[in-house]
Formats: C-alpha cells, sequence, structure tokens
C-alpha cells in the first residue's frame, strides 16, 4: 500500500476530507444499483405469484366464462414481440 | 429494409441532424459567452474588453513570478504561445499554483490590458505522473539545459 | 442468384427476430449472468482498490487526483449509456421492437446515477484542485444538462399512460438529447474550459503513468461489466412484468425464479 500507517490513509496528506466521501458516495451508487434492480424483481415475482393463485381458485362455470376464457388461451401461448400486430414482417 | 422502416429511419435522422443543426446555430451564436476565459492571445489582440469584469487564463511563465515583500499582491505573466498577459493578484495563490501550470482569473483588464484579478482558480493539464517521474524529467531538462 | 439472396434475407430476420424475443432474452440472460456479476464484482474491487490505495500519487495533484477511479468510469459510462438509450430508442421507433422500450426503460436509472456520480466526484475533486466546487464551462454545463436530460426521459415515461405511446416519447427526447453527446466529447476543445483536456485518447498515447493507468482501464471496465448486469437484471424484471400473461412467464415463476 502507498500510505504507511492508518492515520496517513486517513488524511491522505490532507486530501482525505477529499477523497473518502467520493469513495462513499460511489459506494452508495453502485448499492444503489445492486438493490433497486433486486428489489424491484422481488416485487414483481411476488406480484406475478399472487395473481396465479388467485387465477387458479376456482370458479363455477357460465357461459360468459366460456369466452373470457378463449380470450386467455391466445396470450398464453408466446405474446408478440412487436408492439403492433401488424408490424411483423 | 422495408419501405415504412426505411421512412421512419430517415425521419430520426432528419431529426436528430435538425436539432444538430439547431444547436450548433445556438452554440455559435453564443460562442463568446460559452468561452470560459479569454486567452492571452485574445486579450493582447484586444479581443477582450477592458474595465469589464471577464475571465482570462493562460499558462504561468515559468520565471515571471514576483512577490511583493510587503504583502500578498503577486504579479507574473501568463502565455498561450501566441500571446503573453501580465497579471495582478493580491491573495493566496491557489494550492495548484505552478510555473508551467495553467490559471483562470476572474478580473478586469486595466487600460495597459494588465489582468487585476480578483478571483484565481489553478487549472492543470491532462497529465498524470508519480512525483518520481517528474523529478527525472526535471533532472533530464535541466541536465540539457546546461550542456 | 435470387435463391441466395432469399436465404441471406431469412437468415437475417430470423436471427433479428430472436433477438427481438422477450422470452430468448430472459433465458440466455440468465445463464450469462452469475459470471458476469462475479467478473464485475471481482473488478470493480480490483480496480478501486488498486487505485485508492496501491498507487502513487499524482506529481501535482497528490492524492486527491485518487477521485480518477471514480470519475472518470462513471463519466464515460454517463454517456456511453445515453448513446445506448439513443440507438434502443431509433430500434423503438423504427421495429416497434418491445425490447428495445424495455431495454431504453431499464438503463435510464442507472445512467442518471452515473452521471450523478461523475458530477458530484467531479465538483468534490474541483474543490482542492481548480479551487472550486463548480464552474459553468463547457464540459460542466453539458454534463449538467445531460442529467437533465436523463431526468427527462424518466419523468416522461413515468407521466404518460399508454405502453406504445410512452415508448415512442422516451424515444424521441431520447433522440433529440443525444446532440448533447458530441458536444460534452469535444466541448474541451471546441471552448476554453476550466476541465482539462482527454487523458485517455483514441489515437494517441495516454498522457498518464501505467502505474496508475492499468488501475483506471480496470476501473472502467469493471462498470461497463456492473452497467450489464445492473442492466440484464432490471429487464428481466421488466419482462417478466410486461409478459406476464404468458405460459412461460407463469412457468418461470412457478418455479422460483430467483434472479
Amino acid at each position: 500500500m502507498y500510505f504507511e500507517n492508518f492515520a496517513s490513509l486517513v488524511n491522505m496528506g490532507g486530501h482525505g476530507v477529499y477523497v473518502w466521501p467520493t469513495y462513499g458516495l460511489g459506494l452508495l451508487v453502485i448499492l444503489y444499483n445492486i438493490f433497486s434492480p433486486l428489489m424491484a424483481r422481488k416485487k414483481i415475482v411476488a406480484q406475478i405469484k399472487r395473481q396465479a393463485r388467485a387465477a387458479s381458485v376456482p370458479k363455477a362455470p357460465s357461459s360468459r366464462d366460456r369466452t373470457i376464457k378463449s380470450k386467455q388461451q391466445v396470450s398464453t401461448a408466446e405474446s408478440s414481440r412487436t408492439m403492433n400486430e401488424g408490424e411483423v414482417e | 429494409m422495408n419501405p415504412v422502416r426505411k421512412q421512419r429511419l430517415l425521419l430520426i435522422l432528419l431529426l436528430v441532424a435538425g436539432v444538430g443543426v439547431a444547436v450548433a446555430l445556438a452554440l455559435f451564436a453564443l460562442k463568446e459567452n460559452i468561452n470560459h476565459y479569454y486567452s492571452p492571445a485574445q486579450i493582447v489582440s484586444g479581443e477582450a474588453p477592458i474595465g469589464q469584469k471577464i475571465r482570462g487564463g493562460g499558462v504561468v511563465v515559468p520565471g515571471s513570478l514576483k512577490r511583493d515583500p510587503g504583502g500578498l499582491k503577486v504579479t507574473f505573466k501568463v502565455s498561450d504561445g501566441e500571446g503573453e498577459v501580465e497579471v495582478e493578484y493580491t491573495g493566496i495563490l491557489p494550492d495548484l499554483f505552478r510555473e508551467g501550470q495553467g490559471i483562470v482569473g476572474t478580473g478586469k483588464l486595466d487600460k495597459n490590458r494588465r489582468f487585476i484579478a480578483e478571483e484565481l482558480l489553478a487549472k492543470h493539464d491532462e497529465n498524470y505522473m508519480p512525483p518520481e517521474v517528474q523529478n527525472a524529467i526535471d533532472k533530464a531538462h535541466k541536465s540539457e539545459g546546461n550542456q | 442468384m435470387i435463391w441466395y439472396a432469399d436465404i441471406r434475407k431469412t437468415m437475417n430476420w430470423t436471427f433479428f427476430h430472436k433477438l427481438g424475443s422477450p422470452k430468448w432474452f430472459y433465458e440466455i440472460s440468465g445463464k450469462w449472468l452469475p459470471w458476469l456479476a462475479i467478473l464485475a464484482a471481482l473488478m470493480m474491487v480490483t480496480g478501486l482498490t488498486w487505485g485508492l490505495l496501491f498507487t502513487p500519487p499524482d506529481y501535482l495533484q497528490g492524492n486527491s487526483y485518487r477521485i480518477i477511479f471514480l470519475h472518470v468510469p462513471t463519466a464515460f459510462l454517463a454517456s456511453a449509456i445515453y448513446v445506448s438509450m439513443a440507438i434502443a430508442g431509433a430500434v423503438t421507433l423504427i421495429w416497434r421492437i418491445k425490447l428495445a422500450d424495455m431495454a431504453l426503460k431499464s438503463m435510464a436509472p442507472i445512467g442518471t446515477s452515473f452521471c450523478f456520480l461523475a458530477l458530484i466526484t467531479g465538483a468534490i475533486w474541483g474543490k482542492p484542485t481548480w479551487g472550486t466546487w463548480w464552474v459553468w464551462d463547457a464540459r460542466l454545463t453539458s454534463m449538467l444538462i445531460l442529467l437533465f436530460l436523463y431526468f427527462g426521459v424518466i419523468a416522461l415515461r413515468g407521466a404518460i399512460r399508454s405502453a406504445n405511446t410512452q415508448a415512442r416519447a422516451c424515444a424521441i427526447l431520447t433522440l433529440v438529447g443525444v446532440v448533447n453527446i458530441p458536444i460534452i466529447k469535444f466541448s474541451v476543445q471546441w471552448w476554453n474550459t476550466l476541465h482539462q483536456g482527454s487523458t485517455l485518447k483514441l489515437t494517441e498515447k495516454p498522457s498518464m503513468a501505467p502505474e496508475m493507468l492499468w488501475p483506471l482501464l480496470i476501473s472502467i471496465a469493471a462498470f461497463y461489466l456492473f452497467f450489464t448486469v445492473a442492466l440484464i437484471i432490471r429487464m428481466r424484471t421488466e419482462i417478466l412484468d410486461r409478459e406476464r400473461r404468458t405460459k412461460w412467464v407463469r412457468n418461470a415463476v412457478e418455479a422460483g425464479a430467483r434472479s
């Protein structure tokens, strides 16, 4: 290490008061970019699981359900990757 | 690429080019204001106004630094290779003030085009090296000078 | 030769068609993610500790120059990410590929945080070196404008309801702002700025001693990798969110999707 003892490491020739806060901020930004995506993912996965559980509660079938169900079946296959249906070549 | 997409690509390029031209024109019109400081060549040539608060900068000419024995007043010369301006400043010089390095100051030009600086900032170049390397370079220059 | 042209057209279409598939991206990125994350972490720790603790001080700036190992990588990335967003925006507008919009949305917060860090580390570095926290020179001002553009893209997305309109508006704003990027890059050449010129140049030797240069290059690469990892995690979540009605997402979530 360039610095000979802990005191000079903290002090950095008088510049420690500038260098250490920047590295502290750097650490915060790095942590934000780790935890923000991970927390968002947890939230969405939990949401999807909850919705799947709610949807799997059995219901008495009715004629109306038949039409709704057939619409759902269309979208369970892989959905279109473009935004408007007519765009794919 | 199908014609619809080609058209969209063209529109995007046009959009970006259009914004680019608009910005270029704006920047050109504001050129003087965007230059953070007047260079010595600009001060010598008369481009910089006298008596008005301006920013000026340049590289401190080695050997030009003179300290007033009584107080904090210093005078030195700055150059950009094309012009030379004398600077007068009363105050503590910034930490990084060195001969051969740059400065930027805020102040006014007097009628002799001397720059009376009220505020002085140090400018540094893009070179980074350890002190030993700099010392070696200095020594090499000195020995060249002695030859 | 007509059949040859047909085959080439089909091959290209299949390749790009696959690239546009959220499911394909999800599956491929899942395989790469752990390795990229480990590599990013190793490089980040190596580059930053090396630079902070094991390099000599600068002949002129002393120990304050150590801020460079955070400042330069984040500054590079703030611009590079914005350019990537502009490319994603162009793809969104021309080909309407959803994955491109997902990429643009996911890149924005990462780019914003890096731009913010670049500005603030620069300001803190400026105080002991230049003698001031801030000046309105061309380099600093254009970087601040970049931060505002980033905020603008994020705010715009939040303000729009429809997914299609969101995608198009954000793409257009990003493309309009991309003009700022060459301004940032060339600001120190085109105008007299307090900020110095480039240390790392494309065609010339870098004006930095090797013992300082190596940790800097490693830190830059580390931040690029780190961006990629953060981006992949965000995009995978975005895919799960937007494709939640599909069977494969339901299966993936059932199977205990972790990251």
